[in-house]
C-alpha cells in the first residue's frame, strides 16, 4: 500500500471517528443540540485556513526554485481551500439561522471578510485556467497566492479586531470555554480533516502533475499548428 | 428542525468531502489509464 492509499485510509477511520466521538458530545446548555454544527464547521475552518497557507507554501517554493512540483501543490491546496471554505460558509450559515435567525449579515466581519476570501481564492482559480502558458500561470498565480494570503489573518482576527454578530474564539492561550467532551471531539474533529487535506493534496498535486505531462505530449505531438491563438500578444 | 439542522450539515460535510476524496481516487485510475495508452 502506498503512501497516497494509506492517508486516505486513515482519513477515512479518523472522520468516523470524529462523526463518532461528536455524536457522543452532550447538548449545549444554550444552543442545544445546534452545538454539534461546530464540529464541521470549525473543521472546514481550519482546512481552508490550511490549504491557503499551503498555497503560500506552494507559491514561494515556485518563486524560489521554479520547480513545477510547488506549483501544483499551490493549485490543488487552494482548490482544497475554496472547498472548504465554500462547506464552512454554508454550515456557518445553517447554524446562524437557527441560533441567531439569520443566515447571513453583511455587517459581521467574519461573514462578510470570509465570503471575500472565498471569492479571491476563486478568482486565483480562474487566472490559472485563463493562463494557457505554464511559466506565466506558475508566475502570476504564485504572487497572488502570496498576496491573497493577507486575508487568512484578517478572516481569524476579524472577531476580536471588529465586535460583530460572530463569537469570539472559544479556545484562546488562556484555556478553553467549552465543555470537556465537545472540546475533545472538536479537536480529534480538527485533525482528521487534517488528515483529510493531507490525502487530498497527494492525489491532487499528482494529478496535476500527470496532466501537465499529458498536455506537453499532446503539445509534442500534435505539433504547433494547433497552439492555440494568442491574440496578438507574446506567445 | 434541530436534528433537521444539524443531520443536514453533518451530511453536506462528510458526503462532500468523502465524496470529493473518492472521486479523486477514482480519477487518478482514469488518468494512469490515459498514461499508460501512450
Amino acid at each position: 500500500m502506498n503512501l497516497r492509499y494509506a492517508l486516505t485510509a486513515a482519513a477515512l477511520v479518523a472522520l468516523a471517528i470524529g462523526f463518532w466521538l461528536a455524536a457522543g458530545t452532550p447538548p449545549d446548555a444554550v444552543q442545544g443540540e445546534y452545538v454539534r454544527i461546530i464540529h464541521v464547521h470549525v473543521p472546514s475552518s481550519w482546512v481552508a485556513f490550511l490549504a491557503f497557507g499551503g498555497t503560500l507554501l506552494g507559491s514561494a517554493g515556485w518563486l524560489i526554485t521554479k520547480r513545477a512540483r510547488f506549483d501544483h501543490y499551490a493549485a490543488a491546496s487552494a482548490e482544497l481551500g475554496v472547498f472548504f471554505t465554500a462547506l464552512s460558509l454554508l454550515t456557518g450559515m445553517i447554524w446562524g439561522y437557527v441560533t441567531w435567525g439569520i443566515a447571513w449579515d453583511w455587517g459581521d466581519a467574519r461573514m462578510s471578510s470570509t465570503a471575500l476570501m472565498f471569492f479571491v481564492y476563486l478568482g486565483y482559480l480562474a487566472l490559472r485556467r485563463a493562463t494557457l502558458n505554464p511559466v506565466d500561470r506558475a508566475r502570476r498565480s504564485a504572487i497572488l497566492g502570496i498576496v491573497a494570503f493577507v486575508q487568512v489573518p484578517l478572516v481569524y482576527f476579524s472577531v476580536v479586531l471588529f465586535r460583530t454578530l460572530h463569537q469570539t474564539p472559544s479556545i484562546t492561550t488562556e484555556g478553553s470555554t467549552m465543555e470537556s467532551s465537545t472540546l475533545r471531539a472538536m479537536l480529534f474533529g480538527l485533525f482528521a480533516f487534517t488528515l483529510a487535506y493531507a490525502a487530498f493534496t497527494t492525489w491532487r498535486t499528482r494529478q496535476l502533475i500527470i496532466e501537465a505531462e499529458l498536455t506537453a505530449t499532446d503539445a509534442e505531438h500534435a505539433g504547433s499548428a494547433v497552439t492555440a491563438p494568442t491574440l496578438g500578444g507574446r506567445p | 428542525m434541530t436534528e433537521t439542522a444539524v443531520w443536514f450539515s453533518y451530511v453536506v460535510v462528510y458526503g462532500f468531502t468523502i465524496g470529493y476524496l473518492v472521486s479523486l481516487v477514482r480519477r487518478d485510475r482514469v488518468q494512469r489509464d490515459r498514461a499508460g495508452d501512450r
